[in-house]
């Protein structure tokens, strides 16, 4: 049983750790791509290229969903391995 | 404070040091990344970023293994002592939260990869300067917020926050 509950601490640890590296991922490429469109934006609308402007929108916004989704996940593993080790 | 708490804060700063480590070079690798995948990069460039991704993830892997050996050993150290019931904080996220914390101290390496690496034909050199000592400033004092929260929580063993629901989808 104790294995058993080491296994899955451990476990644990690796998927936050895991976490930590997705987290500082997503707001790097969140901060480039946030500001390419702000940078794009600042030009006068006909020589802005609409194509890119999509492009940077939803590279950053698809980042802001995975700094989220790694945000949760951190404070879930985090609780997990809590009460696992209150188990032990 | 006692001698034995002296010596678990001195532990998880350890853990707290490596953390931040390991955002900072989570930084790096993204922006090599995102450079070979996006920027269309000359021949050259694109083989000294690729040389530079590999190496900095060697030395993401060789931390990710730390972190992971300093919380084990740290889970262990403090299960050995009873529970203590310290007063129930109310943990709100975005605010208070372990990954609040993590995501301020990513936020302010992010900041200073920036001031290091982006900023050279932007400010001058003296600027670029006072503005990385300020970022080391803040990156510091995040690192012992987030040794204190660690203390509490291992002490506790609680952890308890609300969930946030989201606005927009």
């Amino acid at each position: 049983m104790k294995k058993k509950i080491l296994k899955e601490i451990k476990n644990d640890i690796n998927l936050l750790v895991d976490n930590l590296s997705y987290l500082s991922k997503s707001n790097r490429l969140t901060g480039i791509w946030d500001n390419r469109r702000f940078q794009e934006a600042k030009k006068e609308i006909n020589l802005v290229n609409l194509e890119y402007l999509y492009k940077t929108e939803k590279l950053s916004r698809k980042n802001v969903e995975a700094r989220g989704l790694a945000r949760t996940n951190l404070d879930n593993y985090l609780l997990k391995i809590l009460k696992n080790l209150k188990k032990l | 404070m006692e001698i034995n708490k002296k010596l678990k804060l001195k532990e998880l700063n350890k853990i707290s040091n490596y953390i931040n480590k390991l955002l900072y070079l989570g930084v790096e690798v993204s922006d090599y990344e995102n450079a070979i995948i996006h920027d269309n990069l000359t021949l050259n460039k694109l083989k000294k970023y690729k040389l530079r991704k590999l190496k900095t993830l060697k030395e993401v892997s060789e931390c990710k293994k730390i972190v992971k050996k300093l919380i084990l050993i740290n889970l262990k150290n403090f299960n050995k002592e009873n529970q203590i019931n310290s007063e129930k904080r109310l943990v709100i996220p975005n605010y208070n939260s372990f990954s609040t914390i993590l995501d301020r101290l990513s936020i302010e390496n992010v900041k200073l990869f920036h001031f290091q690496k982006n900023m050279k034909n932007l400010i001058s050199t003296e600027e670029i300067n006072k503005n990385i000592k300020l970022q080391r400033m803040i990156i510091i004092e995040l690192k012992k917020i987030l040794a204190d929260f660690l203390m509490n929580i291992l002490l506790s063993k609680n952890y308890e926050f609300i969930k946030e629901k989201r606005t927009f989808k």
